[in-house]
């Protein structure tokens, strides 16, 4: 369906650190935000990973903190409000929190794509597609008139724009929410990225839309080589696209590990909730769908140790002493005292 | 786009027809000319015969009629006072007016540019606060206070600027200021409220994170969505400028419309101020067309069909 028009990366000789390296490493992030005077931490202590090629996904509920852990990475964070506070933020082992503001600026768009939420104000709604199209080529790769208009005509034609030379001279608001968010992802594609933020790029739109848009998402990063962080709170579409889940809890990771295996043998309760309220086919109809109990704690006001705790049914007294993600097999970690107690999960979507 | 043009220059006619007839009632409104024009001691049958030459004795709708009349072929009668027409008295005294108004709204959307962003790039600071001042300071004091602390200060006891008059620069600096103010006042709380509210919006997020650096960012992205409620603002201000510019150009001994029409409503000169009048509403309702077509370029959803 969608012809890889631009330069693929040679299939037969993967990049380098495909084999075991990561090109993206978060280690101990933590992100603040003040809130009347005091600094709330938003993102605590959070360690993911991202090798070559890869779809991560990090997974949660509103507010998790899923956004800010990836604004953080592009050191977008909305100041002076927001601020990262601690961690690393490694680009193939160069922590881009230590780089100056230009030398981020030259990352932002060209090694590091990203597609937000709202399709239909993440365009500006003054200037046309091609403008917007071309800004970033010209920005990070000196692109400007004929090469630069044939490119964008290429990249809109990647992603599936009907009539790409016309459209060129659209502006946003002559276009649907599925077609602005194809747009975004030939904007964050423009310049060959090594990685892909995707910040629940389908959250705003259609449910015949979304799938779409993330095949096609999938298909453009593949043909590029690029590795994907995919944000979302959709568990059904973590399954289909990610090799590895981090699932986000207030501000903490609390359970990561290899898709399939998590997806089958949840080990963390709140991971074991989210599985379990996903609709699925092979239950009785009329059968209630299970929720898990109460709200998500606001960041200003987390409980005594695990965050979970209030909500968790499997909590016991030591619950309140704090939880640290700890290795339960290679690859796979998990921030609960009581993961090998939980009785076998009677498997997933 | 052709029919959207006509309906509003057909409206546009109305309401200065409106604003003329308007003025022609509140103009007599203010006396008898003729007692102003005559020495002491002449006889009643004089002076009837002085309202008889200027027409003042017929019917008022009659009156009203032949002004119409007149008003439609570019004749708004003659000055009472000098017998030049009324109407090339006005157009006289037209460029020192447009002058000083457009370097007012220069002035003031040049300064409202330079303070509203800094205002809001820097939110908090001193700069900030400073401007935040002078917009209160601005938009409380009036104009014709101003115009005379300004005279006091820069011409009688700083001797840097000549306290009134027209033809140099120097002449132009303190009426420019006075007028321009309140604007400029305005102007800037508006380009830095509506700055700060663009700089939040996802489309700059994603400018940003294409890696396009801070000046690209508030020049490229954000001050085209600024410019439009701007746009609407200046365009009243443009009216609120006519108007103190009858204020201000009476301070500065300005030679313009405004002082024109001052000395034209004290003599009760009916041909001038009508002729006045029309002048001014005419320049105002024209800005407003021009302003909305202006919408039309700056915004890209508004297209005029």
């Amino acid at each position: 369906m969608v012809q890889p028009q631009t330069k693929v990366m040679d299939e037969t000789a993967p990049p380098q650190a495909s084999r075991e390296g990561a090109v993206l490493e978060v280690k101990g992030l933590r992100t603040v935000f003040r809130q009347r005077g005091v600094d709330v931490s938003v993102v605590n202590d959070v360690n993911f990973d991202i090798r070559a090629g890869e779809t991560v996904a990090l997974v949660g509920e509103s507010g998790s903190g899923k956004s800010v852990s990836a604004l953080s990475v592009m050191r977008l964070v909305p100041s002076p409000k927001g601020r990262i506070a601690g961690g690393q933020v490694l680009l193939d082992g160069e922590d881009l929190l230590r780089l100056d503001e230009p030398a981020m600026r030259g990352i932002r768009g060209k090694t590091i794509g990203m597609v937000f939420q709202e399709p239909m104000t993440s365009l500006n709604p003054i200037h046309t597609i091609g403008r917007q199209l071309g800004e970033g080529l010209r920005i990070h790769l000196g692109l400007t008139g004929k090469a630069a208009r044939e490119r964008s005509i290429e990249l809109l034609d990647s992603v599936g724009i009907p009539r790409p030379a016309e459209r060129l001279h659209a502006y946003p608001h002559q276009l649907s929410g599925g077609m602005c968010q194809r747009v975004m992802i030939a904007i964050a594609l423009s310049c060959e990225p090594r990685i892909l933020l995707a910040d629940e790029p389908t959250t705003a739109l259609d449910v015949t839309t979304q799938a779409q848009i993330l095949e096609l998402m999938d298909a453009r990063a593949r043909a590029l080589g690029t590795a994907t962080l995919l944000i979302t709170h959709d568990l059904g579409i973590v399954a289909r696209y990610a090799s590895r889940v981090n699932v986000m809890y207030a501000g903490r990771i609390v359970e990561q590990g290899e898709a399939r295996q998590l997806y089958d043998n949840p080990r963390h309760p709140y991971t074991r909730g989210l599985l379990e309220s996903v609709p699925r086919l092979d239950r009785p109809r009329r059968q209630e769908l299970p929720a898990i109990e109460g709200l998500p704690p606001s960041p200003g006001s987390l409980p005594q140790g695990c965050p979970f705790q209030p909500r968790c049914p499997f909590r016991q007294e030591i619950c309140g002493q704090p939880q640290a993600l700890r290795e339960i097999s290679p690859g796979r970690r998990v921030a609960c005292i009581r993961a090998d107690e939980l009785s076998p999960f009677d498997g997933a979507a | 786009m052709l029919r959207y043009l006509s309906v509003r220059i057909f409206s546009s006619a109305i309401v200065i027809f409106g604003v003329v007839s308007i003025i022609f009632v509140l103009a007599r409104l203010v006396g008898d000319p003729v007692l102003l024009m005559v020495e002491p001691g002449t006889t009643q049958q004089d002076m009837a015969e002085m309202r008889t030459a200027l027409g003042l004795d017929r019917p008022i709708l009659e009156q009203y009629a032949s002004f119409v009349v007149g008003a439609f072929h570019g004749d708004f009668g003659d000055s009472v006072r000098q017998s030049t027409p009324a109407f090339d008295l006005v157009m006289d005294r037209l460029p020192a007016t447009l002058l000083l108004t457009a370097s007012a709204l220069g002035f003031a959307v040049v300064g409202a540019l330079i303070l509203g962003i800094l205002s809001a790039l820097y939110r908090g600071s001193i700069i900030d606060r400073l401007a935040n001042a002078l917009a209160l300071f601005g938009q409380s004091i009036p104009n014709f206070w101003l115009a005379m602390m300004l005279i006091l200060f820069l011409s009688s006891t700083m001797r840097l600027l000549p306290s009134a008059g027209y033809g140099t620069v120097q002449h132009l600096i303190m009426p420019t200021l006075a007028l321009g103010l309140f604007s400029l006042a305005r102007l800037t709380r508006l380009v830095r409220s509506e700055l700060l509210e663009t700089l939040s919006q996802d489309y700059v997020r994603t400018a940003r994170a294409k890696g396009v650096g801070p000046v690209a960012i508030v020049v490229r992205h954000a001050l085209g969505n600024v410019a439009i409620p701007m746009i609407t603002l200046i365009a009243v201000d443009f009216g609120a400028l006519m108007g103190g510019a009858v204020v201000t150009e009476t301070v500065f001994a300005w030679p313009g419309v405004g002082r024109l029409m001052i000395q034209a409503i004290g003599q009760r000169d009916f041909p001038v101020i009508q002729a006045g009048a029309f002048v001014i509403a005419t320049l105002v309702v024209v800005t407003s067309l021009i302003t909305d077509l202006a919408y039309a370029l700056v915004n890209p959803k508004i297209r005029y069909a």
